[in-house]
């Protein structure tokens, strides 16, 4: 059928491992695995990106300061790790601190929110011309995600604000959007019966070539594509990941309420059927007014879902094929405004990894007692890319090529941490 | 960026081709009684296209037939698809490619329609909006869509409707030219960089923090243009809800307290400091307003007023302010501009048929800069009555094609509203249920795009399709049950009495939804498919809904 057919580079890989499976049956199991086995490993790793959106203050968050406790909201907590200190606001990432390995010394020159988002999503600054894939489109292209019918690549929470997409690698590497983690993504209960679905497309077919056949080449292909995945998406067995009421309800307590939790909840079970990348979003760090108040509440939302996502991950034997990263797009002044709240900083900021190879237990570089230099190891949004593909084990010279043929990399400059992986 | 050659060698070609060098002549001198009619200037853009070197060897695609024409300039223009009876006229005239004539009285006919106004406005309230550093300024998005209409339909010129938004006070919810300070929450740095980047398609906010590192502006330069918005700030109105904003002036005296370097500037501040960067607590350096296009300075202490005002007039006469908007409208008209990006020109982007935009924009500033001038001669041009290709296609020549387009939100929630109607019942409940957010909202939030985006950047969504395929909403309005538009044209085709004439049935549905005859092969097929089926009404809506779902349906093709 027509309509059905399956484009995607995903199931092209799956096809060909099947296949490669069937025939090395006449090989022997090791020949088999040893065919097997890189590829399989490389498939099953999997990336969830924690996006605090708005700048997160590093100075009641990941990065606390004594010396300056009246200019400081919350005090410092002693954490699972002896010497490693995190904010009060943060009393259950402190439990898992183990897993976890802090960035203190991330630095950028980026101080808008629209630019500085870009850097952190795409590893590129915006550049005319250049569509960028984001990092999770780009993370789902080379690690060949083969979701059956889910998208790769799923967003939760955000809205119109947060951008980034597929770029020049094409509609099918797309996000899907998830704004309300709690119910299943809209439209996605059949409305008529199989029957009549399939009549539909076969019309839909018919009245499309018109329009496809010189005019519109380009759109219609588009559309059949987003048709076809549309609607193998609602035929999908998989939809079942997106209805949380399956979770018990212990399990449900224990990533606390509100919509964070609901996403980080959601994004384990989107895992589990074979998503490859998850965005979960928190909106609301942006603190220009009443900087202690306003991210003590954003941690509260914040603390409890991300450090059971890491538990959760852990307990399902998950933990060690999946990074989970934890990061938004600047820092806030060491300095309290006016209106006692923090503005932009990019000079100095903080991000969290855990899992996929990161040595957990640790603290990468450090800023100085106002925490407002950098003073040990800096590290650029573009090592933080860096870092990132190579604990997914993604090479990060690949070259994809724009719609002008010009080769871009998946990240042009920088480094891997060192000593944050192994 | 890399421009120069390519216009150099445009200038060449053009002293080498009589004719051109007479049609950049007249171009040029159209003030001085040289014929600036729409008609005329259409005219010389098609002759320079023709004659362009690179399109020497260009097959030009064919013009459409009127039909075709008819709903590209309905959508383009008053932003629906015609109505049924003026698409079945539309296609009675056959496949023979547009007349002038007819492209003219559509043309007139459809910039006086009130509807224009609203169309234009709603794209400017999402170009502004986009850009929003803050959720709250959609309070500003009703009155902009109305003055802004207002203005546009009473045939103002763009240069006064710019002067409003560069030097508007009062009141975010009664005057929408505040909305450009409203989006960006009254910062001074964050006005300065939309206001060039809006009217003047210029960006030079990469400026801000550092030397622009492949264009010429400088940082002071930023600073300098930042400085001409101080004195303004951002009120929030006690005990509003939705919150509402007030533009305010402050015209004080710079006291050292007053002077900050960071640019949260939403109380108004004397002067403007440029941050020193590796000093950032420091108020930093103190910038003298100055244009960076034209050096136009106004001295420090200067009130707000006279700032903005001098400001506003220095952008409205300077020569990237017409070439902004011609190649913005020239743009989505076409499908690709003169300029690829319409918010990023310049004299180190790349141009192409350069002498095209030349003769539009001298007609433009001939004719008073009214956008309905400009809409008109862009349609009267054989560039604009052509058919579309694939972008690649398209932009292998310049200008030998348009380029289909994915309907902005607004102009798909208008034109499903004429095809299917929205219950009423459905509009009330949304607005109980979301404050304000009716069906046009919500179609916004899975349809909408930024219009500055480059238009191949705005890609098909699986909720996009899922919203058509598979909404409630949209099956209950798509079924054929008693009151529905699709019930009523079964009815008066197919009488429970009488002989049913599936064919004129189906013919009438595509005038409806697509403005076009159905093919031999698609009525006969589409015949054979009601004809095979036990119920006509759920066969009918399994044609209506494969109709909505074209990309032809949503895209202007």
């Amino acid at each position: 059928m027509s309509h059905v057919q399956r484009r995607s580079r995903g199931f092209d890989r799956r096809d060909f491992l099947s296949l490669v499976a069937g025939g090395a049956m006449t090989m022997g199991l090791p020949a088999r695995l040893a065919l097997a086995a890189p590829v399989l490993r490389q498939q099953q790793k999997r990336c969830v990106v924690l996006w605090m959106a708005g700048g997160p203050s590093h100075l009641e968050t990941l990065d606390p300061k004594e010396a300056v406790a009246g200019a400081v909201g919350s005090a410092s907590i002693a954490t699972a790790v002896p010497g490693i200190h995190l904010s009060e606001n943060l009393p259950e990432l402190a439990k898992v601190m183990d897993e976890v390995a802090i960035v203190r010394s991330l630095t950028s020159r980026e101080g808008s929110h629209p630019r500085a988002q870009h850097l952190m999503q795409h590893g590129y600054l915006p550049m005319g011309g250049v569509k960028f894939p984001a990092l999770g489109a780009n993370v789902c292209d080379q690690l060949q995600a083969a979701a059956g019918a889910l998208p790769g690549y799923v967003r939760i929470g955000g809205g119109r604000v947060y951008n980034g997409g597929a770029g020049m690698l094409g509609v099918e590497y797309a996000p899907l959007g998830v704004r309300d983690p709690s119910r299943p993504p809209d439209n996605t209960t059949a409305m008529v019966s199989g029957d009549r679905r399939e009549q539909r497309l076969a019309l839909l077919d018919l009245i499309q070539a018109n329009f496809g056949a010189a005019e519109g080449a380009d759109r219609v292909a588009e559309r059949r594509q987003l048709v076809n995945a549309a609607e193998a998406m609602i035929q999908s067995p998989g939809m079942e990941a997106f209805d949380l009421a399956q979770e018990s309800s212990a399990a449900r307590q224990a990533y606390g309420e509100g919509r964070f939790a609901e996403g980080c909840l959601l994004a384990r079970r989107l895992l589990e059927a074979g998503v490859t990348f998850v965005e979960v979003v928190q909106n609301g760090w942006d603190s220009h007014q009443d900087n202690h108040k306003q991210v003590a509440a954003q941690c509260a939302q914040v603390d409890r879902p991300a450090s059971q996502l890491l538990r959760d991950l852990r307990e399902r034997g998950m933990l060690d094929s999946t990074l989970v990263v934890w990061l938004g797009e600047f820092g806030r002044t060491p300095k309290i405004n006016a209106r006692g709240g923090r503005d932009h900083y990019p000079k100095a900021f903080s991000a969290w990894l855990a899992g996929c190879g990161v040595r957990g237990g640790q603290v990468i570089g450090a800023t100085d007692e106002q925490g407002a230099q950098v003073i040990e190891q800096p590290v650029s949004p573009k090592d933080l890319h860096q870092t990132i593909y190579a604990a997914l084990g993604i090479d990060a010279d690949y070259e994809n090529t724009s719609s002008t043929g010009r080769p871009i990399r998946l990240v042009d400059e920088g480094t891997p941490i060192e000593g944050l992986l192994g | 960026m890399t421009n120069s050659p390519q216009s150099a060698r445009l200038r060449v070609v053009a002293i080498a081709f009589g004719s051109l060098t007479l049609l950049l002549a007249s171009a040029t001198s159209a003030t001085e009684g040289v014929d600036s009619s729409a008609l005329s200037v259409a005219r010389q853009v098609d002759q320079v296209l023709q004659q362009l070197p690179e399109n020497r060897a260009a097959q030009f695609a064919p013009l459409v037939n009127e039909a075709a024409f008819l709903r590209r300039a309905s959508l383009d223009v008053v932003g629906v698809a015609p109505p049924t009876a003026d698409a079945q006229q539309a296609c009675a005239a056959g496949d023979a490619a547009v007349t002038p004539q007819r492209r003219r009285a559509i043309a007139t006919q459809l910039l006086e329609d009130p509807r224009f106004g609203d169309n234009m406005a709603r794209y400017w309230r999402d170009a502004i909006l986009a850009r929003r550093l803050e959720e709250r300024a959609r309070v500003v998005a009703e009155p902009l869509v109305k003055d802004l209409a207002k203005w546009i339909n009473q045939n103002d010129g763009w240069d006064e409707i710019a002067r409003r938004f560069i030097t508007a006070e009062g009141s975010t919810d009664e005057d929408g030219a505040t909305a450009i300070i409203m989006a960006q929450d009254g910062r001074s740095e964050e006005i300065a960089a939309e206001v060039s980047r809006v009217f003047l398609g210029i960006q030079i906010q990469c400026a801000q923090c550092h030397d622009h590192p492949w264009d010429e502006w400088k940082r002071e330069e930023f600073h300098e243009l930042a400085a001409f918005f101080p004195r303004i700030g951002l009120r929030q109105r006690r005990d509003t809800r939705p919150p509402v904003f007030d533009v305010v002036v402050n015209d004080r005296a710079d006291r050292p307290r007053f002077r900050k370097a960071d640019n949260a500037n939403r109380r108004g501040r004397p002067e403007h400091y440029m941050a020193d960067l590796e000093h950032p607590e420091e108020p930093g350096k103190r910038m003298t307003p100055r244009f960076f296009l034209t050096g136009l300075e106004v001295s420090v202490g200067t009130e707000d007023a006279e700032r903005r005002a001098a400001l506003a007039t220095a952008v409205i006469e300077n020569p990237w302010f017409t070439q902004a908007i011609v190649n913005r409208v020239w743009s989505e008209l076409i499908g690709y501009g003169f300029y690829p990006t319409v918010d990023d020109l310049g004299a180190e982007r790349e141009v192409v048929a350069k002498p095209a935009l030349d003769a539009l924009v001298a007609g433009f500033e001939a004719n008073g800069s009214r956008l309905k001038w400009l809409y008109e001669t862009i349609l009267l041009t054989d560039a604009y009555a052509r058919q579309s290709r694939p972008r690649d296609e398209a932009t292998a020549g310049v200008m030998t094609a348009t380029v289909a387009q994915p309907l902005r939100s607004d102009v798909l929630f208008d034109t499903l509203v004429q095809v299917v109607g929205v219950a009423r019942e459905e509009d009330r409940r949304a607005k109980r249920a979301r404050a304000q957010q009716g069906p046009r909202e919500r179609l916004a939030e899975v349809f909408g795009f930024d219009p500055s985006d480059p238009r191949e950047d705005v890609v098909g969504t699986i909720p996009q399709s899922l919203l058509l395929m598979n909404s409630p909403a949209v099956h209950r309005l798509a079924k054929a049950r008693p009151g529905t538009p699709l019930a009523e044209l079964i009815a008066q085709h197919c009488p429970p009495d009488g002989e049913a004439n599936h064919q004129a049935a189906i013919q009438e549905l595509y005038f409806t939804v697509l403005t076009r005859k159905p093919t031999a092969e698609e009525s006969q097929r589409l015949v054979a498919y009601l004809e095979s089926s036990a119920r006509w009404q759920p066969a009918y809506e399994d044609i209506l809904w494969a109709l909505l779902n074209t990309a032809e349906f949503s895209h202007r093709r």
